[in-house]
């Protein structure tokens, strides 16, 4: 599958484009419904659009189905869909998708059971469509609501939704599985308990992390070799005495792979929270560069040796190992101190993706040089998987 | 021997107009959402900013509402009025009752020029996102402004002739959800700072020693930017020096300084949450290499360089050195470093020890190798 591997290493601030055709089968397709007015279009388009958050109050209502392809660490195609959305308006076979995403406004306390009800209806039909589906409800708009009324909500909405899928009835769908006898509980027990393990629950806010964290479960999900690169992050994290890595899709912010060794909420707020920011203040600066001095050689030769004398007595910064390795390439590097004891840093992969660590400063000083170097592995591992998936 | 100057800060406007918001935003941290918890503000909330360590801002919020503000033009005349360095008054573009409040900023403005006749008025058009959707051109905000300067004209000329010494009056318009704020208020604060020319040559000349584009300084609390290397702040391209032109500097978004102001506030704010504070980065991306680290006490300086010789470190040593000269500039009168932009420099009293002494290097001397 030669067209899955990340696009040639390019200036990485140019716009993504998108190196597959428009409805190329070797797209993750992920197919994203729920009920009117749930924000659908304000989860997609917030993360993978770009579209700041302040807009949301304006979106209009979604008139047709919308694809939109996005490249990261794998091609994904997801697919935005109107209010009045029938799971047989489809163009293609439901079973092409990899993903139902069911978007949900957890402000709608009084509909639940609807909501849910049509859910489970599109969990089953899916299942039979393909067996390998992965399900995820979004608990959205949860900005309005403290924490407490989150977890309770929460855990009816998750209550509802098993109930209504060991409740369902199996006997009115049986031509859609001719080869099961849905008049045996026991077949139909095991089915929904197995449709009931395949569904995740996110609570979700268009203004806060965790809605980025949720399509990092989703993309995370269709990832084949999720494994080993996980497996590579956490013996990079480990030998060098790291505290967390996070592997970053750099335009949604999503994380595509990370360590996961004690993931808090406050962590991956910071990470993410830094990692815009810092994005945003590149955009401030990415477009300088030196003009060429007509006036023959610089003018400020003086001060050069001087600077030249000066380099000599800092630690050397091996930034330049990667360098040798694709001059042309100049890639991100970033590190932030934080008092009492804490480094973030960030290094950028490939044109979509960058590595944002935490460690302890005094790991970072002492040790500086022996990170850059092993990073220099890292990065390579993480570009053969890509390369050969 | 140290100096702290005091200077007093009116901030007045109709009721709900957002003093208190923008006040909170800029000096306590607040993010937008939270100044939704914000109730009126009564009679006069007084607050002590410090700056620079040696300047020190006594703000005055003054409620909005009319009975308060009418015991300001009469009862509280001379204690509100006397001695203040600026004015900033708030208008509401989304006002509905433009003619009285222009009125009553008029009454507001006349008690001024009676009491402090130099005072620097700022006139903040605010709430500007509210209206931006259905005026994009914001012909509202230039009406509004004309209003403005028409009244202010007109108390001039009320006034007993010699309108030589009237503070100057100028007009932004704001909101506290975008960069707009804080750059109406690093406007007022630069012209409050002392020294301000002094700061800028060491910093043009720090600039230039770490082969930079621009080193910029910003006030570590507010993050509000003071002062930067080269031309002056707001500067047109065209008055831009050799090293900035060299570096690209036209490209460059003349918002930038406001847009960093709210980005690190906002990461502050985020870092706050582990209960960690945010100290400093380096970085490269494209072309670039910058620092930004802490300055003095209360600032911080960010060097921004686009030669391919330079690196972090460069910039991070410069930053050590210059520490300890700059950071006097806060509390002293007299300096006591040897250094040749300040013997030359006439607002200070420069009696550095060793300024005779060849052997002593000042702080501007290139060295052996310059």
């Amino acid at each position: 599958m030669p067209s899955a591997a990340p696009p040639t290493a390019g200036e990485p601030s140019k716009p993504r484009a998108s190196p597959l055709p428009k409805d190329d089968p070797l797209r993750e397709r992920i197919l994203v419904c729920g009920w009117r007015k749930a924000g659908k279009s304000s989860c997609i388009k917030t993360v993978f659009q770009g579209v700041p958050t302040k807009d949301v109050p304006y979106f209009g209502v979604t008139q047709k189905i919308e694809k939109i392809n996005y490249d990261t660490i794998i091609p994904l195609q997801i697919w935005d869909t109107p209010t009045n959305f029938e799971l047989d308006q489809l163009d293609v076979p439901l079973g092409s998708f990899s993903t139902i995403v069911y978007v949900m406004d957890m402000q709608q306390e009084d509909m639940y059971p609807e909501i849910i009800a049509r859910f489970v209806q599109i969990v089953v039909r899916a299942h039979f469509a393909n067996p390998n589906m992965k399900f995820a409800i979004f608990i959205h708009k949860a900005e309005a609501m403290a924490q407490d009324y989150r977890e309770d909500n929460y855990r009816q909405i998750q209550q509802t939704a098993e109930d209504e899928l060991l409740d369902f009835p199996f006997h009115t769908i049986q031509n859609l599985a001719p080869s099961l006898n849905f008049s045996d509980p026991s077949v139909t027990n095991a089915l929904a308990n197995d449709l009931v393990g395949s569904i995740r629950y996110r609570i979700t806010s268009a203004y806060e992390a965790n809605l980025r964290e949720a399509w990092s479960g989703v993309v995370q999900g269709v990832m084949e070799m999720l494994p080993s690169v996980e497996q590579l992050l956490l013996n990079f994290t480990a030998n060098c005495g790291m505290d967390n890595s996070f592997l970053f899709d750099i335009a949604s912010r999503v994380i595509v792979a990370a360590d996961n060794r004690g993931k808090n909420d406050e962590t991956l707020d910071q990470v993410t929270d830094y990692l815009s920011r810092f994005m945003q203040f590149r955009e401030l600066y990415k477009n300088l560069h030196l003009e060429v001095d007509e006036n023959g050689p610089n003018s400020a030769d003086g001060d050069e040796e001087d600077k030249e004398e000066e380099e000599e007595e800092e630690e050397y910064e091996p930034e330049g190992w990667w360098d040798e390795e694709d001059p042309e390439i100049p890639w991100m590097t970033q590190a932030t101190r934080l008092t009492p004891n804490t480094t973030l840093a960030l290094w950028q992969f490939t044109p979509h993706l960058a590595l944002v660590v935490l460690l302890r400063t005094a790991t970072w000083e002492a040790t500086r040089g022996m990170i850059e170097y092993n990073l220099t592995f890292l990065r390579q591992g993480v570009r053969r998987i890509l390369m050969e998936v | 021997m140290s100096t702290t100057a005091r200077k007093k800060v009116l901030l007045m406007g109709k009721s709900g107009s957002g003093k208190t918001s923008m006040r909170s935003v800029i000096f306590s941290n607040y993010s937008a959402r939270d100044t939704k918890r914000l109730g009126a503000t009564i009679d006069v909330e007084q607050s002590a900013v410090r700056f620079l360590g040696s300047l020190v801002l006594n703000l005055w919020d003054c409620g909005g509402q009319n009975n308060f503000v009418d015991n300001y033009l009469t009862a509280q005349k001379d204690t509100i009025f006397a001695n203040v360095a600026v004015l900033i008054y708030v208008f509401d573009i989304t006002s509905t009752e433009w003619e009285e409040d222009l009125r009553y900023f008029e009454d507001i403005l006349t008690a001024l020029r009676e009491n402090s006749a130099d005072a620097g008025v700022w006139i903040l058009v605010n709430k500007m996102d509210l209206l931006d959707k259905e005026d994009p051109k914001r012909t509202r905000y230039e009406e509004r402004r004309a209003d403005v300067i028409r009244v202010d004209e007109r108390i001039a000329q009320k006034s007993l002739g010699d309108g030589e010494d009237r503070g100057r009056l100028r007009c932004f318009p704001t909101s506290i959800w975008d960069e707009s704020l804080y750059k109406a208020w690093s406007s007022v604060i630069h012209t409050l700072i002392p020294n301000i020319g002094l700061i800028t040559s060491h910093l043009t000349y720090l600039r230039d020693v770490c082969l930079a584009v621009e080193a910029v300084v910003f006030e570590a609390e507010t993050f509000l930017v003071i002062a930067k290397s080269g031309s002056p702040l707001d500067s047109p391209p065209s008055e831009f020096d050799k090293q900035e032109n060299r570096g690209g500097a036209s490209v460059l978004d003349p918002q930038r300084f406001e847009k960093i102001s709210e980005i690190i506030k906002g990461f502050r704010k985020t870092c706050q949450r582990t209960g960690e504070q945010f100290l400093g980065f380096e970085s490269k991306f494209d072309e670039c290499t910058v620092v930004l680290e802490p300055m003095t006490r209360n600032t911080f300086i960010l060097i921004v360089s686009v030669d391919p010789r330079v690196e972090t470190a460069l910039m991070q040593y410069n930053i050590v050195n210059a520490q300890i000269h700059l950071s006097e500039f806060a509390g002293k009168i007299v300096l006591d470093r040897k250094c040749g932009l300040c013997r030359n420099n006439k607002e200070l009293r420069y009696d550095a020890p060793g300024d005779l002494d060849p052997s002593v290097r000042a702080w501007d001397d290139p060295g052996p190798y310059g």
